[in-house]
């Protein structure tokens, strides 16, 4: 729940109402009632001081403090606020009708404050209708508590909320801390595992070059494969293969690979199939290496965004790629895409010229923008989710869209999205990067850039725009 | 012969690949396929079909973009041609609500978690494979050097 002043603190009653305001009008606005005028800062009634008057406020608004000193033993006082009012408030009342007549708190002019007065000791007027001064008063009474009351528990709500926010943010916190610290101690690791399969793969290609040299090129091709034919292809030729050639089904395909990616082999297959286990083992040695080398770079990639996210020092640069940062933030969400289809228009995206600014806060921008849109989908379980994302770029900017084609944010929604306290998530820890869309406006509006948001069902388009190297000012 | 096929299926092909090379060992008795995706899954299994052959297991993964591997598995499921089949799911990614799924409504036979052991894995592949031949009235005798022994005497012992 959110709490705003859209909350119905309503609890007048009108009959109460008029009596309080018989009383105003009989004890303090006639022409012979006592008035005065307190300064800005100045005490109307002082705590533990006697207390003779009760006041009403005419014009002005006051506070009333409660002062603790030796606050937490840490020797200073604080004071606290009990009430706050403005024209209409009664100042005074538990001191002027209790005994002994000391005030329990302090009420000071906020601003300059002018009152009527109603002195102890000042006879009830129609005592034989309305019984005597406290009697008379006791609907004031009760008004001002009802109303003191209800003071407090907006403090009380209030305080609450930022306790839950404090909470949240420090959660966030320490959850990138904990990544970070992961992220360190694996990255160690992970630098190993990755340069020691060069090694490896460059040991390999030299022995294998000079012990089996007739076996090198197919280690090579292993090694360079990148496929661009698709499995069903590779299935339909593999079958006529090993029909053909009289080939096991791993042989057929490894062969149907081999001569999709080098398709000048296969006027002479005959040739190849000569010793073609071998060449087949090595080839899918080259391909293993291969595999180990993208694994192990990947997890590489990962590490360090998630470092890079860890991390809290910011230091803005020239030269930052679009392409380099959307590449982090990718790899860094890829295992939390799920059946999402992430369709990425790399052709835009390299196009853009560079901008100046820091990669962990650029970074920051795509995974909470592409992280939110996830979420949005996953809930509603959209179907066919993606996430389409572009580039463009003008003399002075380049922008960037994100679009899904999840729920869409309904209007009344709009608004608020960047509010540090709005969520929709029931469960706010996705991955400790933050407090998403907030920061997201945070980080782009200290560039002097621009976010934007366009939504409708089956379309939500953020649109981030950020100022290009030589047009981002520094200050 | 080689008219039962394997079909394994993950988004990732370095993943796939494994699958496939830990399974190698049954290649001379199964045919061992591999696709990317549910879709292609749903359509290979449908050329299977149609070319007379039988659908011995799918292996797949959950989490791919496009249709999940619960919700293929639960299809196959569904589809009276392959009644028979056995399904494994292998993933690192399921939670607790895809998993009951899983099993409740998609009659998985066996759940691996990634990173998988390959020897456990050939292992349940030869049983249920055994299973399915057993329950198919296939002529086992064919199969003999890659059956699960213990599976074929417990049918021998309770058909003798």
């Amino acid at each position: 729940m959110s709490f705003n002043d859209n909350t119905n603190w309503s609890f007048e009653n009108d009959n109460a109402e008029k009596q309080i305001d018989r009383l105003k009008q009989l004890y303090f606005l006639t022409d012979s009632a006592s008035r005065a005028t307190y300064k800005k800062g100045k005490h109307i009634v002082t705590q533990g001081a006697l207390n003779d008057h009760l006041y009403l406020v005419l014009s002005g608004t006051v506070s009333g403090e409660f002062e603790i000193k030796n606050f937490l033993d840490t020797g200073e006082s604080r004071s606290f606020e009990v009430f706050s009012g403005s024209k209409g408030t009664f100042v005074g009342v538990h001191s002027f009708f209790s005994d002994p007549h000391f005030s329990f708190f302090s009420v000071k002019a906020v601003t300059e404050v002018e009152v009527a007065i109603l002195k102890r000791g000042t006879p009830p007027i129609e005592p034989e209708t309305y019984g005597s001064l406290k009697e008379q008063f006791i609907p004031m009474i009760s008004n001002e508590l009802v109303h003191r009351n209800f003071h407090l528990l907006k403090t009380l709500i209030s305080n609450e909320q930022t306790l839950n926010r404090l909470h949240r943010s420090e959660l966030n916190a320490s959850l990138g801390q904990l990544a970070a610290g992961i992220a360190h101690e694996l990255n160690n690791a992970v630098g190993v595992i990755s340069r020691k399969t060069d090694y490896i793969s460059e040991a390999l290609d030299k022995i294998i070059a000079t012990k089996s040299p007739e076996m090198h090129s197919f280690f090579q091709k292993g090694f360079l494969y990148n496929a661009v034919e698709s499995t069903e292809q590779i299935r339909k030729q593999s079958r006529q293969l090993e029909n053909k050639w009289k080939l096991s089904t791993s042989k057929a395909k490894i062969l149907s690979r081999i001569l999709f990616s080098s398709p000048e082999l296969e006027a002479s297959t005959a040739a190849l199939l000569e010793n073609f286990s071998e060449k087949a083992s090595y080839w899918e040695l080259g391909r293993d290496m291969r595999d180990i080398s993208l694994a192990a770079n990947h997890s590489a990639d990962i590490v360090k965004s998630v470092r890079t996210l860890g991390g809290s020092h910011v230091t803005r640069e020239e030269g930052l790629s679009i392409y380099e940062t959307l590449s982090r933030a990718i790899a860094l969400l890829k295992p939390n895409l799920g059946n999402i289809n992430l369709e990425v228009d790399l052709e835009s995206i390299k196009k853009v010229p560079l901008i100046y600014g820091d990669m962990t806060e650029i970074v920051q921008i795509w995974v909470n923008i592409i992280k939110n849109a996830c979420d949005a989908m996953m809930v509603a379980e959209t179907k066919d989710a993606s996430i389409l994302i572009r580039s463009f770029y003008s003399e002075k900017e380049v922008s960037v869209h994100i679009t899904d084609n999840g729920p869409g944010i309904p209007k009344e929604m709009v608004d608020k999205i960047y509010q540090s306290d709005f969520t929709t998530k029931k469960n706010g820890l996705s991955f400790g990067l933050g407090l998403g869309l907030t920061i997201v406006k945070r980080i782009v509006e200290s560039y002097d850039g621009k976010i934007f948001l366009a939504s409708r069902p089956q379309k939500t388009t953020f649109t981030v725009k950020l100022p290009i190297e030589k047009h981002y000012e520094k200050y | 012969m080689k008219n039962i096929n394997i079909i394994c299926v993950d988004d990732q092909s370095e993943v796939l690949d494994s699958v496939i090379r830990d399974l190698r060992s049954l290649e001379d008795f199964f045919r061992i396929e591999g696709t990317e995706s549910s879709e292609d899954c749903l359509s290979l299994i449908d050329e299977i079909d149609s070319r007379g052959e039988q659908v011995g297991l799918v292996i797949s993964d959950h989490v791919m973009p496009g249709t999940s591997g619960v919700e293929l598995l639960k299809t196959i499921f569904n589809d009276s041609r392959f009644s028979n089949t056995k399904k494994i799911l292998l993933t690192g990614q399921a939670n607790h609500a895809d998993t009951i799924k899983a099993i409740n409504e998609a009659g998985i036979h066996s759940y691996f978690e990634k990173p998988w052991n390959a020897e456990e894995l050939l292992n349940t592949v030869k049983s249920l494979l055994t299973q399915y031949i057993l329950k198919t009235g296939i002529d086992h005798t064919e199969y003999m050097p890659v059956l699960d022994q213990a599976v074929l005497l417990e049918y021998l012992r309770k058909n003798a």
